[in-house]
């Protein structure tokens, strides 16, 4: 074997973009999160871009959406590849919790980023819908709960159901998803946004076939 | 000086002979020396009685570049991922590939499940034992594949022998260590050549590439679930609708590739729309021998070639013939 010179070929491959994962944050800006609580929010946020931003590969593969749910629903941030996050504008905690309607939002964004994903020819993972409130739902929930829980059973969707502090309604939270609610204590914002973005660091680097092994919760959960 | 055919010699002059008969030049990409090799290690059996002068260096060169014109050649490697060297410990390269031109040319490619415990040791098993039986059916796939009109449904017996068998060689494997077949499941892609159709079976993800009338395309579906980390495998669970197979005419085919959805994040677009001019220059490379397992070791583990991917296993296995040129008389009748 001689005269065949591998470095000519590097300009012919190809730039398949990255496969995305779209992980929504839908979170409780309710009058009850108001001050500390939500500070640490805010802060936890910033801390879960920063460190997929540090990550090479989930920068690129991680589009984060973020819905709040407080004086009225919004989407705060659309779906964004981390890297291009550049002002997160600090959330502010006002009026009720009107959470069916925030995951009603959510789900159309989420089907909409999927089809964009599609239409482009971008091969993308499982996305993630993360569900935090320290309160019960003031809306007509249930059929938000239903739509996201089936869902969930389909595996269209992984559900994450987080409920802050003691005061969370778990069993409600627990029924937007196909597994319990957990509680986060203590406002353990930092290291359960840490763990987060482990998670979807594991996930943007899964290939085909490897079940994603996430790392353990124990740094945030209350058992 | 001149003697009787020396040993394997015949061969060589009736390539010469034919050649003369075509009026065609000499196309030099096979050096000399390479060339005495060639000649010295062509069969012994080759009855003839005819004298014929001893190869000069100059003849060689004109000839033994018709040599290769429809001679498959093969080339095959495999390379543990990056993302396998960060776990503790390490995870093997799970993928097994294996080009042959024996006596069909064909290219069989397995990847290992990730998330399977001992996969690496199911897709060198069926890697091995899909090319055993395929040797086995040589006179079905002689039937199927070489002769004009093929009988009907004889190519997908084949097609479902194959997966079959494949299944069953995991079960084995499942039976001797005493642990779930699942833990050894593959994905699975093969060529088959044949003079006038070729066979193409997929299961799970990967590339298929052909290349025909000097392009290349892929074959067969993306082999993907909706998700990016999702795909079939041989296996317990595998049902007829998540594999396919599929022949396509051998008229000017000049190249087969199989590769693992490691190697193909590079080498092809992942809707399979495109497939990287690399491969076409490989498959252009190994027809004149100029790329072996080697350099497709050396493309494959070429960290360069690779950033800002997954940084899983990647694997090529791939049959080339170089074909005459349009313009020689009798062109297409015989490739």
């Amino acid at each position: 074997m001689n005269g065949f010179d591998l470095a000519l070929l590097k300009n012919d491959l190809i730039e398949n973009p990255t496969a995305r994962c779209a992980c929504a944050l839908v979170l409780d800006a309710s009058s009850s999160m108001d001050g500390a609580p939500i500070n640490e929010l805010n802060a936890g946020v910033a801390q879960f871009i920063n460190e997929l931003r540090g990550d090479d590969f989930a920068s690129y593969a991680v589009e984060v959406g973020i819905f709040t749910f407080g004086n009225d629903v919004r989407e705060a941030v659309p779906f964004t590849p981390a890297y291009q996050i550049r002002d997160c504008a600090p959330l502010r905690a006002i009026g009720g919790t009107p959470m069916g309607e925030a995951v009603e939002l959510a789900i159309e964004r989420l089907a909409q980023r999927k089809a964009d994903y599609k239409k482009a020819g971008v091969s993308y993972y499982q996305p993630w819908l993360v569900l935090m409130s320290d309160g019960a739902p003031t809306d007509d929930w249930q059929a938000a709960a239903k739509r996201l829980r089936k869902l969930a059973e389909e595996r269209k969707v992984t559900v994450l159901a987080v409920g802050i502090g003691e005061g969370a309604a778990l069993e409600i939270l627990g029924q937007f998803s196909t597994r319990p609610a957990k509680l986060l204590p203590g406002m353990k914002f930092r290291e359960f946004f840490q763990w987060l973005s482990q998670s979807m660091e594991r996930v943007s680097q899964s290939t085909p076939g490897t079940g994603v092994s996430l790392a353990s919760t124990d740094s945030w959960e209350c058992i | 000086m001149a003697r009787t055919t020396p040993k394997g010699g015949a061969r060589v002059v009736k390539r010469k002979t034919r050649a003369t008969q075509n009026s065609v030049s000499a196309l030099t990409n096979v050096v000399a020396s390479e060339a005495k090799d060639l000649v010295a290690s062509v069969p012994a059996d080759t009855p003839s009685n005819e004298t014929i002068p001893e190869p000069t260096e100059e003849t060689l060169s004109s000839v033994l570049p018709l040599l290769s014109y429809g001679t498959w050649l093969a080339a095959d490697s495999a390379v543990v991922g990056a993302a396998h060297l960060r776990t503790s410990p390490p995870k093997p390269c799970q993928d097994a590939a294996l080009a042959d031109t024996g006596k069909r040319a064909l290219a069989i490619l397995a990847d290992g499940a990730g998330s399977a415990a001992v996969s690496h040791i199911g897709a060198t098993a069926v890697v091995a034992g899909v090319r055993r039986l395929c040797r086995t059916l040589e006179s079905d796939l002689a039937t199927a594949l070489d002769t004009e009109s093929e009988p009907a449904g004889l190519a997908e017996t084949i097609a479902h022998r194959i997966v079959a068998h494949a299944k069953g060689i995991l079960d084995d494997l499942a039976e001797m260590h005493m642990r779930g077949s699942e833990d050894f499941r593959c994905t699975l892609l093969v060529w088959l050549y044949g003079r006038q159709r070729a066979l193409w079976l997929k299961v799970g993800d990967g590339a298929l590439v052909a290349e025909k009338n000097g392009e290349c395309q892929c074959i067969g579906p993306v082999g993907k679930g909706e998700f990016a980390n999702q795909t079939c495998f041989i296996g317990p669970r595998l049902d007829e609708s998540q594999w396919a197979w599929g022949e396509i005419d051998a008229t000017q085919l000049s190249g087969l590739a199989a590769m693992s959805d490691g190697a193909a994040e590079r080498l092809v677009a992942s809707d399979a729309s495109r497939v990287s001019p690399a491969i076409g220059k490989l498959l252009r490379g190994a027809a004149a021998a100029q790329v072996g397992r080697r350099e497709i070791f050396n493309l494959l583990a070429e960290a360069d070639f690779w950033h800002g991917t997954s940084g899983d296993d990647k694997s090529l296995a791939l049959i080339a013939r170089a074909l005459p040129p349009r313009n020689v008389a009798g062109y297409g009748q015989h490739f």
